[in-house]
């Protein structure tokens, strides 16, 4: 693991500039602070009343403090104290946090108990206040200030490696040397905290930062190091009072644990990116800009003017017309750049008809429900073609001009009803906002409409106030119908609309979308790999294999005597398809 | 959510029991003998120490109960506790619970004020990481958290003395006198908690953009200020609220720190004020104080998760 981590580390910092320049810089700064005696001759508590607040030159490159003290010596010398204290400090709560953590997890009962219940107590004070007060209490010094930092941090650890330690007991190699008879003290050692080894060196140094800025924090209150010795915080201290004449005694200690800490949590930031991989993303650069930044009077004026020639339409033209489109993936990060997604389809609902698109997954099916509703995304663009939606061709279309489309003229009920609907948003709400969005129309009136579409999909009236979690998988695909359904739209795109329910349930959204096909006029474009399902619905079908239109015609002329040896192969794989053929009027 | 509620009241009531525990404890830190250490910070400085005698110190420790065995001290100091007396400060005379009330107000007007201007940096700060993660937007946005969280507080102060104060003159440098004072102490304290929150919801949006939800938001037609502000924003900062905790836990251990650099009357500096004059109940009566504080602002924002997210409302219903 740890090489492995090594080696996403060292590929995310090549060419990081940044990231390089940081990292060299501290480790200059540590080394120096290290080697302080050797790099500085100068003694950094001895006072020298001849050089009084000298400014940074060739012979104190830092310049001097109000006693004549060189700064340069006082920052590498303070840094061996500030340092070595953080570094303790650490290792001390690791060693305690780890043991403690340990034991009060694999032991479990009374002691897990206690021992949880003294964490919870310690992290009921804010971190640093605590810590002020031990510190203090104990009157300061270097002995104080590491206790203090240790009784504040070592909880938080105890509980990760807790929460660890629980987990590993009940894998199947520790309860197997557990079986053997295996000592306790025995697979304490060697099964769990060899385990755990990674991840807490990992957060010992993720905290490393944190430490330097408490023990900074404590000796700028005057609790750590007494003066004259110098420490980074106490220096920054002390420079407060003469900073107008010489800004450099607090530049110097501020820039030197700034840097030290950066650095610390920069290479800890890249760690934990390496550990857990940069997550991928669709983008979303439709979001980046406001609607507000983008609103143009002649855009709006040609929406409004081809809303209008659209609504003459809606009635003869198709309601989406596919002519030779081409899709494929165009990202040269991915590995499937190239690959065509649609190649050269042309197909054409109209109003009212049902056309079942089928095919194996891969096969396109989805990019074609996206098509429909102007929501293609990179890295798929368009190899070709046109797609005219009512008559009007989108070629030219941007993001806006679909939202006025999207929810009014073409909505979508998609496969997975469990994640469709927004899970902090009532219902009613998620009803409600399709029409509020789309058309001015009044309250009551949108109150009498979200009625309706409830009573259409078959839910009762007390959805409205409910969230999706309170639902079943079949009453949350009966919401999402009836959000698509609100405005009444002239095309409903159902992807896979069935796939993630149960038989029966299956059987009755099938028969609700068949009724609100009727009751509605839909154009529907019903999308699924189900050969059966496609069969009861559409009016006529299409088969895609692809990205490509291996069959299209009647329904019943398509599955009765199929033309496409791959049909033939599709309806060989329904079991029991005889009765498909004969049942159902074909 | 009363039963829950309830629950939570009690576990956070069992918890301060444990913090008082800890508290009393703490005398225990100093140093020798407590009554001796009362008594040498009693005498005027210079005068010779010599003259305390051990009756003296026979008679404070009776006085301060200090004779009688731990159990029975600190059940005699919880009394009086949660009788509201903190006991009486060393150096003043004064009640400590009246001079902690007294400077409370400053140090959560300077709190409020570092509240806000957190969230006017980490909301659109973490906003602008999801929308444009990954491209140079990200970058500085990442950057300048990663340096907020590394910049120690004094020094940004500091700094900022130097700069707005000393250089150029356009903010008063210490103290709450004039209005315009709040603003350098609230900036420092507000900067130093904004980088976590900013992370936290860079990714929690990231994450909730990805969603299906979204996408079906998007198919419904919603503008872009609906889906970015209802839709992904309000699920997005649930998680984010989980980080209050440490947020709080910055504000009021900061405090201490940035009202000793602003010179701010806030219960903070009158704590460092404390270590300085070893007025040792002090220091306690203010560790008590900041950890009944904290303890009920993580209570709250417990319940307040519990009151925005739907889903848990339901799960933790009682059962049976």
């Amino acid at each position: 693991m740890a090489e492995r981590t090594w080696r996403r580390f060292t590929a995310r910092l090549r060419g990081d500039l940044i990231g390089i320049l940081l990292l060299s810089l501290a480790l200059l700064l540590v080394g120096m602070v290290l080697a302080a005696p050797w790099v500085t001759v100068e003694n950094p508590v001895e006072t020298n009343f001849s050089r009084v607040l000298l400014p940074p030159g060739p012979a104190h490159w830092l310049g001097t403090d109000d006693f004549g003290r060189d700064v340069l010596a006082r920052l590498l010398h303070g840094g061996r104290a500030s340092l070595s204290i953080a570094v303790i400090a650490v290792m001390i709560v690791m060693a305690v946090g780890v043991t403690i953590g340990l034991i009060a997890g694999f032991l479990g009962g009374v002691v897990d108990l206690i021992v949880t219940k003294v964490i919870d107590v310690l992290l009921a004070f804010p971190r640093l206040v605590l810590a002020i007060a031990v510190a203090a209490l104990m009157g300061g010094g270097i002995l104080p200030l590491i206790i203090a930092i240790s009784i504040v941090a070592w909880p938080a650890y105890a509980r990760i490696i807790r929460g660890f330690t629980l987990q590993i007991r009940n894998e199947g190699y520790v309860l197997a040397a557990r079986c053997l008879g295996t000592p306790t003290w025995k697979i304490l050692l060697h099964h769990i905290a060899l385990t755990l080894i990674g991840p807490i060196l990992v957060l010992g140094l993720l905290d490393l930062g944190s430490l330097i800025l408490a023990v900074s924090a404590l000796s700028f209150l005057g609790l750590g190091i007494a003066p004259p010795a110098p420490e980074w915080g106490a220096m920054l201290n002390e420079g407060r009072t003469s900073m107008d004449e010489a800004p450099w005694l607090v530049l110097a200690p501020g820039c030197a644990i700034l840097i030290v800490v950066l650095a610390l949590n920069y290479f800890g930031d890249v760690l934990r990116d390496g550990a857990e991989g940069r997550p991928t993303h669709g983008p979303r650069h439709w979001l980046r800009c406001p609607a507000i930044l983008r609103w143009d009077r002649g855009r709006q004026a040609e929406r409004t003017a081809r809303w209008d020639r659209m609504e003459q339409r809606v009635r003869a033209a198709p309601l989406l017309e596919l002519d030779t489109v081409s899709v494929r993936v165009a990202d040269a990060r991915s590995p499937y750049d190239g690959r065509v997604i649609l190649d050269q389809v042309s197909l054409a609902i109209r109003p009212g008809e049902c056309l079942g698109l089928i095919g194996e997954s891969g096969s396109g099916k989805s990019t074609m429900a996206m098509l429909a509703l102007g929501l293609m995304r990179p890295p798929l663009t368009f190899g070709g073609g046109r797609v005219l939606v009512c008559g009007e061709d989108t070629a030219a279309w941007d993001w806006d001009d679909w939202q006025a489309l999207r929810g009014r003229f073409v909505s979508l009920v998609n496969q997975d009803p469990l994640s469709a609907l927004n899970p902090v948003l009532p219902i009613g709400e998620q009803i409600r906002e399709v029409m509020r969005i789309h058309r001015a129309i009044p309250a009551a009136a949108q109150e009498e409409r979200l009625r309706e579409v409830l009573a259409d999909v078959d839910l009762p009236a007390r959805v409205i106030a409910q969230y999706p979690h309170e639902l079943s998988g079949g009453m949350r695909q009966r919401v999402v119908i009836a959000m698509a359904v609100a405005n009444r739209p002239a095309l409903l795109i159902a992807d896979e609309p069935t796939t993630a329910l149960d038989v029966t349930t299956q059987a009755r959204v099938l028969d609700l979308l068949l009724r609100l096909q009727q009751r509605y006029g839909l154009g529907l474009l019903f999308i699924s790999h189900d050969l059966r399902v496609v069969a009861r619905v559409a009016d006529r079908v299409v088969v895609l294999r692809e990205g490509k239109v291996v069959e299209a015609g009647e329904t019943r002329a398509t599955f009765g005597a199929p033309q496409a040896a791959y049909t033939r192969v599709l309806m060989a794989a329904v079991p029991g398809r005889r009765r498909i053929a004969t049942a159902g009027g074909f | 959510m009363a039963y829950y509620a309830l629950r939570r009241a009690l576990a956070a009531i069992a918890v301060l029991f444990g913090t008082t525990v800890v508290v009393f404890l703490l005398l225990r830190l100093i140093p020798g003998d407590p009554a001796t250490a009362v008594l040498l910070t009693m005498v005027t400085p210079g005068a010779d120490t010599a003259q305390i005698t051990r009756g003296d110190i026979e008679a404070l420790r009776a006085q301060l109960g200090l004779a009688d065995p731990f159990p029975v001290q600190y059940l005699r100091w919880l009394g009086e506790i949660l009788s509201g007396n903190l006991g009486t400060s060393l150096r003043s005379r004064q009640p400590i619970a009246e001079e902690l009330a007294d400077r409370l107000p400053a140090t959560l007007e300077l709190a409020g004020a570092a509240l806000v201007v957190m969230l006017l940096i980490a909301i659109p700060s973490g906003i602008l990481g999801a929308l444009y993660s990954g491209r140079p937007a990200d970058h500085v946005t990442r950057m300048l958290s990663l340096v907020g969280d590394s910049m120690p507080g004094f020094f940004l102060g500091v700094l900022l003395i130097y700069l707005f104060a000393i250089q150029l003159g356009w903010l008063p440098a210490i103290g709450r006198s004039d209005p315009a004072g709040i603003v350098m102490p609230a900036l420092t304290l507000g900067l130093g908690v904004a980088a976590t929150t900013s992370r936290l919801l860079r990714a929690s949006l990231l994450d909730t953009l990805a969603q299906p939800y979204i996408l079906m938001a998007e198919a419904k037609g919603m503008p872009r200020g609906v889906l970015l502000f209802r839709h992904a924003l309000r699920p997005a900062l649930i998680p984010v609220l989980t980080s209050s905790s440490l947020v709080a836990g910055g504000l009021l251990g900061g405090a201490a720190v940035i009202e000793t650099v602003f010179a701010w009357p806030g219960i903070g500096r009158y704590m460092i004020e404390a270590i300085a004059g070893r007025d040792y109940p002090v220091i306690q009566g203010f560790t008590l104080a900041m950890a009944s504080l904290f303890v009920a602002i993580n209570f709250g924002v417990d319940l307040l998760y519990r009151l925005l997210d739907p889903r848990i409302r339901v799960e933790e219903a009682p059962r049976g």
